[in-house]
């Protein structure tokens, strides 16, 4: 169940950064792997995870359906399908618009069989390159037994990136009816009040440097109106990126009750292998690529490089006398076209001013701390 | 004028005299900020001036260091390194190596090429009808592009000499060298896409010309 929960909030980050690729991208995933799983209460329990999803991304848009199943032996399982969309209305728009929707059915150890449908929305406006802010709502409804528990969410944050680390902040209040699974959580109201409420906090981080990614996220509780809660939890990710098709995930961490998507609080810790079949895949980790065109003389060298739609793009190298030359945003791939005369030359591009890095399909050395990629034109 | 604006005006004359000297011998080394960084990079460019060493590639490496952000250590280190390699490249090409082949080899030398590889295809080149001489750069530079994917430097000094000898183009040959790349990024080992891409080149090669049959060409 927590892996239902688990991968909605993957989904969020996932769809949000995806929408901020650039170039069309189409993947399929399919995840395997082993849970470790424990409700407030009951004894920890072992599960099986099995994931898929597909996923397309260009620069305006980026869609995604996918579904998970958790089945544990004593028949704890969950079954979800889930499908969202990021949109901007142009590429270099400050607004993104994500919207989604989940379906799912589950067998909790402590509060019995369920079905759960939900959906949110949610608005991300830039105020610059780096900072923005968001809001959003969601809505449950979960059915369990002959009782109906509507749920909602209003949310309001702000986010900001350092090269690759983004961070974001989000204030939410969350209503519900679901008593039995907030029970279940250790959320409880005063006897006579038909709702309980909430409100969260929560911080997370993301970074990711070369072949490894990094999410940590905490979340703080409080009740509201009548409702008593006070809980913290902590929660985080790490996907391994072994090859362009393979990765390792793993994640450890506690979260708190999400009574709009019908998800109890608990504590988890998996590994899952993911597969990733696409187009031929990434060309590279860093979604970068430099082409060599001859002409008469010389040859037009072009740099593609996949970054979000708000970064600063350079490409710098021998041929500029390492002048940094912005790169222009054309059908959604940052790219630059730079004519050179035959000859030797090392080339390199950076993010944000991050560190510089060899464009995919080079030959490349490491010297001063970064990559220079290296072309000969005969 | 008082003695202190005179002081001030003599200043600011010496310091446009000196920042006129510098960009009239090498415009391109104001853009280092570092006055300490820039005369360092100006020592080693005149050192190389006077010996007549190629200049552009450190000159070039220097702007490097400035844009990655390197300090002056690391930059001079890198100079001397370059310097070196320079002279050796020099040394091993012949005097009559262009600046680009001696730029080209002293590259092969940091990143790995052998001194052995360097001078087997300064030799190649030699043995070549003079009507078909011409410089070794590319094929020094994609050597180097091979060691540096992986390739040991001795299996591909060997293959490059043999394509060399045979008469290879250097658009073969960056062709050769972007084959190898796309095999690697498939997985196959950098030795065994040299192997596989360098006999398919050799294969549309004509058999090696004599210096007695390029005589008889008209």
């Amino acid at each position: 169940m927590l892996t239902a929960a688990l991968s909605l909030a993957a989904l969020s980050f996932f769809v949000s950064s995806s929408a901020a690729a650039q170039g069309e991208q189409v993947e399929s995933r399919l995840e395997i792997g082993a849970a470790q799983i424990q409700q407030p209460g009951r004894e920890a329990r072992s599960a099986l995870v099995l994931g898929g999803l597909r996923h397309h991304a260009d620069s305006a848009m980026a869609a995604y359906i996918g579904g998970t199943i958790t089945w544990a032996r004593d028949s704890v399982a969950a079954a979800q399908a889930v499908a969202a969309v990021a949109w901007r209305p142009s590429p270099q728009s400050r607004w993104q618009l994500e919207a989604g929707g989940a379906g799912a059915a589950f067998a909790l150890s402590q509060i019995g069989s369920a079905g759960n449908v939900s959906g949110w929305s949610r608005a991300r406006y830039a105020l610059s390159r780096n900072v923005g802010v968001l809001a959003g709502a969601t809505a449950g409804y979960t059915v369990r037994g002959s009782e109906e528990s509507p749920s909602t969410a209003l949310e309001a944050g702000a986010w900001a990136t350092a090269g690759p680390l983004v961070v974001e902040l989000t204030a939410a209040r969350a209503r519900t009816r679901d008593s039995l699974l907030m029970a279940a959580s250790r959320v409880y109201g005063k006897p006579g009040i038909g709702w309980l409420d909430v409100g969260d906090v929560a911080l997370s981080a993301s970074w990711g440097v070369g072949q490894l990614a990094l999410e940590l996220a905490q979340r703080w509780r409080t009740g509201l109106a009548g409702t008593d809660a006070a809980q913290a939890a902590s929660s985080g990710a790490a996907t391994w990126t072994m090859t362009s098709r393979t990765a390792l995930v793993a994640t450890v961490g506690r979260q708190l009750a999400d009574p709009a998507r019908g998800a109890p609080d608990a504590t988890v810790a998996s590994a899952v292998f993911r597969l990733t079949f696409g187009a031929g895949g990434p060309a590279t980790p860093a979604g970068s690529e430099a082409a060599v065109t001859p002409m008469e003389r010389g040859a037009n060298l072009v740099v593609r490089i996949r970054a979000p739609i708000g970064a600063r793009v350079e490409v710098a190298g021998s041929f500029s006398n390492w002048d940094p030359v912005p790169l222009d945003l054309r059908n959604g791939v940052w790219e630059a076209r730079i004519t050179v005369a035959p000859g030797r030359y090392r080339v390199a591009y950076r993010i944000d001013g991050g560190p510089w890095r060899a464009p995919g399909g080079l030959a490349r050395l490491r010297e001063f701390g970064g990559e220079v990629g290296l072309i000969v034109i005969p | 004028m008082n003695a202190r604006f005179g002081l001030t005006v003599r200043a600011v004359a010496v310091a446009c005299i000196v920042a006129g000297t510098a960009a009239a011998q090498e415009p391109r080394l104001l853009a280092i900020r570092d006055d300490a960084t820039r005369e360092l990079v100006r020592t080693f460019v005149e050192a190389a001036r006077g010996r007549g060493t190629p200049t552009e590639p450190l000159i070039s490496k220097a702007l490097q260091g400035v844009a990655f952000k390197a300090d002056a250590k690391r930059i001079e280190q890198a100079l001397v390194r370059l310097d070196k390699h320079l002279r050796r490249s020099r040394e091993l090409l012949g005097a009559q190596a262009t600046t680009d082949e001696v730029a080209a080899g002293a590259e092969a030398l940091g990143n790995g090429v052998p001194d052995g590889a360097l001078r087997d295809l300064r030799r190649t080149a030699d043995r070549r009808p003079a009507a078909l001489r011409r410089p070794i750069t590319v094929e020094i530079g994609v050597l180097t592009e091979l060691v540096a994917k992986g390739v040991s430097p001795g299996k591909a000094g060997e293959m490059v000499r043999q394509l060399m000898a045979r008469g290879a183009t250097g658009t073969q040959l960056t062709e050769l060298n972007a084959a190898v790349q796309q095999d690697v990024a498939l997985g196959v080992s950098p030795a065994a896409a040299l192997e596989l891409r360098g006999k398919g080149v050799m294969s549309l090669l004509p058999p090696p010309i004599s210096a007695a049959a390029a005589q008889r060409v008209p």
